[in-house]
């Protein structure tokens, strides 16, 4: 992976400079709370920023988008305008939280509105500092190494850019005076120290391995239930979840003709119409039902198809679930069902 | 994606002209319909029993349905299809002659080619006699692949039972051996058998050779634990039960999530689904 | 493709309650002249003066039933109306005028009123005899419910359109956190402040927690609510059990009633 260096005071120079490739975008603090919201400068972003509330699939995935519209004559599909998106300031557990969904959506038999958003998109990633919510450690997803065009280290008086695709190395290559790939010993050595210093801020840790027999030897644990009495189904784990993909699809016609748009909305399997099925039979009518599909989805089954869990440790269930139900609670609920001696350390 | 991918997709889906309607109960409805595109019919004729198709209706949605007509024969597919929900209620205002949209075939489908040389017990209830259907079709139709087939189907009433003609004609030729059974027989004209499914294993019981056979069921989930302990009693391999399930879908391949049962996908991994993956998808039936 | 097989005949029924899902049709700027010219409107309570009940394909009723005489009519409207819809939070659920639909609450207040003889005063006849607030649902079928205080256009149109091309609408339950977070908003429960998102069923588009108001439960109760686990979070931010239940009964109307099972 090629490797350059950009002066601190620079980076408001590339940022303008990338305003001219595409549509800029990136985290915006509004009140107490960041967002990706497009921006057309430097000064507009606040880079120092935790976590976003939804997080890059709203690019890929967006909360609800048109994937045909239709008259009585013809069927024709709708593909967003084919302009560049530049997203900044992506942290690594986001950028695997994409590597996720391309796996879902283009591994096996390709979904053409998400690659048309997929192609159209450059993810521009920034490294960041862990709070007690952060879990990406557990993961395995605290350092990234690919899926990103280029990946900013933030370091004392500079950045350390990885690049990582062609894509990333033409934006650096047409704003090459800004970079310099003279990388010393002495910024090897603060790089070290910085990713030292950083893994040893994690202050909760999962042992997310041994998940997947546990659920499954917990599987008729009444911690579920316990769980199941609290959740709201509101859907709001799902929906903040950077990998959650699941959508519902409702076709809308319009009144004063005969025509109409077929429309894709995220959805959550929490919510009590989820595994309903025409004729009324419902496959999960109760909440307990629906959370165990949730964290077993997560947690068990995709740790056995892909190596990893389809947790990437961002820590946003845990930030937004408004009644304290999310990975770090669950797993440690189902640990301490079977065994006493806490596994999990939460230092909070 | 190059354009010409994008344009051929998926989740587009194609043309198909009703060529005939019947109705099969008082709430089920056959449908025979081919691809206007005799390219398309060609290449989506190749389907496994088993599989199903997505039906589009712009304006109201889209909804899987099992295929019931078997690939030896590709001129046609066919649908048998109750009337449950808005998709379906506007199936039923087409007619002959009419077009509606369909994509797929989707889902694993049933392995025939491990079945071969084997006795094959199918089991029905309700509604499951539609996608089973293609499998028997399937297995009359190379009837020579396949040792003796018994066929157990089971219905609420007699009115609720589907493509009962076209099952005692294979039986009639001796193509298969068929037990009926209806839960009730309210007019008290019913000749086959009364009571659950399960009981028609009596029938067959003492002629199983649990070393070489195959097991295949649709039904109503109810049905499948009840089937199963039978299966489990004649000692057919658990390996060797396959049964099609039932899940909500959306897209059919995979992506929106509604079909998943663990980590598999009903759409993907299914719908057919042997007893191993029972013992390890607790949520499957 | 589906086609509209015939325009059909749509009837508007007001009731008891502030009129404001009739305002709310009358005010859809950019589809109004649609809604007028896409179906036969034979009756719109608000907009005209002729006041008989025709027969309608469609019939959509607005407010909650409080007098005898209205009940009358509701029942005439379905007979003569192939689907019924109740339209806004008073007609799907009784509306806020259903708190003070406990018998004894009611019989307390009528007599306040009019005395313990219970002497009618003369336009009663007019009106009917009154009687406790209920939603439709109550004394009729119901084919569909459109809730909302006032009903917001967004999701009205998609589901009377349905109607009106004879398809059946889906419903799919979720509540308004889920649009709330679609827009990228952060939440008042977990910033100890009230809010009801989890509990109503969306359709708004959260607009109240989009412009920062908590969300007081006007479109009426989510399918999927967790009644016990709300309240005990309303507690933990520092209602008390009774004002928690109390802003939960405020647009629950019947199924609140039935769901925190009489008590206060």
């Amino acid at each position: 992976m090629k490797t350059y260096k950009l002066p601190k005071d620079k980076f408001p120079n590339f940022i303008n400079f990338l305003s001219n490739k595409g549509n800029l975008y990136g985290p915006v603090k509004q009140k107490d709370q960041h967002s990706f919201e497009q921006v057309n400068e430097y000064s507009e972003m606040d880079f120092n920023y935790q976590r976003t509330i939804l997080g890059i699939k709203k690019f890929l995935t967006p909360p609800r988008y048109i994937t045909q519209k239709f008259d009585s004559e013809s069927v024709e599909d709708i593909f967003p305008q084919s302009e560049t998106n530049i997203v900044l300031g992506i942290h690594p557990c986001d950028i695997h939280a994409v590597k996720i969904l391309d796996k879902l959506f283009l591994d096996n038999i390709k979904d053409p509105y998400y690659e048309s958003r997929r192609n159209n998109l450059i993810l521009v990633g920034h490294s960041c500092l862990p709070d007690k919510n952060c879990i990406c450690q557990s993961t395995g997803t605290d350092i990234v190494e690919d899926g990103f065009d280029l990946f900013l280290t933030e370091l004392e008086n500079h950045y350390l850019v990885w690049v990582g695709s062609s894509k990333g190395l033409y934006l650096i290559a047409s704003a090459e005076n800004l970079f310099s790939e003279d990388i010393t010993k002495e910024d090897i050595a603060e790089y070290i120290r910085w990713q030292k210093s950083r893994s040893e801020m994690f202050e909760t840790s999962i042992p997310f391995k041994y998940m997947p027999d546990i659920i499954h030897l917990n599987y008729d644990s009444d911690v579920w239930d316990e769980f199941g009495d609290k959740c709201l189904s509101c859907g709001v784990c799902s929906l903040v979840c950077p990998t959650c993909n699941c959508f519902n699809v409702e076709d809308k016609i319009v009144m004063s003709a005969d025509k109409g748009v077929r429309e894709r909305m995220l959805d959550s399997c929490t919510l009590p119409g989820y595994s309903l099925v025409a004729g009324g039979h419902d496959f999960r009518p109760n909440r307990t039902q629906r959370i165990k599909l949730y964290y077993t989805h997560k947690l068990k089954e995709y740790i056995g198809k892909w190596g990893q869990p389809a947790c990437v440790g961002c820590g946003r269930c845990v930030s937004y679930c408004p009644v304290d139900i999310n990975v770090v609670t669950i797993s440690q609920a189902l640990f301490s069902d079977v065994y006493e001696e806490m596994v999990c350390d939460n230092n909070e | 994606m190059n354009n010409k991918e994008r344009k051929n997709h998926q989740y587009k889906a194609h043309s198909a002209e009703i060529l005939d309607l019947k109705d099969l109960s008082y709430d089920t409805r056959y449908f025979k319909v081919k691809f206007v595109d005799p390219n398309i019919q060609e290449k989506l004729g190749e389907y496994k029993p088993g599989q199903f198709a997505i039906f589009s209706i712009p304006g109201v949605g889209e909804a899987p349905f099992s295929i019931s007509s078997t690939p030896t024969r590709q001129s046609f597919l066919e649908f048998g299809i109750r009337k449950v929900g808005s998709i379906t209620e506007a199936l039923y205002k087409l007619k002959i002659g009419d077009k509606f949209d369909i994509r797929g075939p989707y889902g694993n489908g049933f392995e025939m080619d491990k079945m071969k040389d084997h006795d094959l017990i199918i089991v029905s209830g309700g509604l499951g006699a539609v996608p089973l259907r293609s499998l028997l079709l399937y297995a009359c139709d190379k009837r020579e692949d396949f040792k003796n087939v018994y066929f157990l189907n089971g219905a609420r009433t007699p009115e609720d039972m589907l493509f009962r003609e076209d099952f005692m004609a294979m039986h009639q030729r001796e193509m298969l051996e068929t037990h009926l059974t209806v839960d009730e027989d309210p007019k008290g004209d019913w000749p086959y058998h009364i009571g659950v499914v399960t009981k028609l294993f009596e029938k067959i019981a003492d002629r199983v050779n649990n070393k070489n056979t195959y097991a295949i069921m649709c039904g109503p989930p109810i049905m499948y634990k009840f089937v199963i302990k039978e299966l489990l009693k004649l000692k057919i391999p658990k390996e060797k039960i396959f049964m099609t399930l039932e899940r909500r879908m959306k897209c059919g391949q995979g992506h929106c999530g509604h079909c998943a049962i663990g980590g598999v996908y009903t759409c993907l991994d299914g719908p057919v689904f042997t007893y191993w993956d029972i013992e390890r998808l607790k949520e499957l039936i | 493709m589906w086609s509209r097989e015939h325009k059909p005949i749509v009837g508007v029924f007001g009731f008891s309650g502030c009129a404001g899902d009739q305002l709310a049709i009358l005010h859809m700027e950019d589809a109004l002249v649609d809604f007028f010219t896409s179906a036969d409107i034979k009756f719109f309570h608000m907009a005209q003066s002729h006041q008989e009940v025709p027969e309608v394909d469609i019939a959509l009723v607005e407010g909650s039933i409080n007098t005898s005489k209205q009940l009358e009519e509701l029942k005439e409207i379905r007979q003569k109306a192939k689907i019924v819809v109740s339209l806004g939070t008073c007609a799907c659920y009784g509306g806020i005028q259903y708190l003070g639909s406990n018998e004894d609450v009611f019989k307390e207040r009528m007599e306040y009123v009019y005395g313990k003889e219970g002497k009618n005063p003369e336009f009663l006849d007019l009106i009917g005899q009154p009687q406790a607030a209920e939603p439709i649902s109550k004394y009729i079928k119901v084919d569909v419910m459109i809730p909302g205080c006032p009903i917001a256009p967004e999701n009205f149109i998609p589901i009377y359109t349905k109607l009106i091309s004879g398809l059946i609408p889906q419903k799919y339950p979720y509540p308004v956190c889920v649009e709330c977070k679609f827009k990228d908003n952060d939440c008042f429960l977990l910033k100890g402040k009230y809010c009801l998102g989890p509990v109503t069923a969306a359709g708004c588009d959260a607009i109240c927690p989009s412009i920062d108001v908590s969300c007081v439960g006007c479109f009426g109760p989510y399918e999927g609510s967790n009644y016990p686990s709300m309240i005990d979070k309303l507690m933990e931010i520092g209602l008390t059990e009774e004002e928690a239940k109390r802003k939960l009964r405020m647009f629950g109307g019947d199924v609140l009633e039935k769901n925190l099972d009489g008590d206060n």
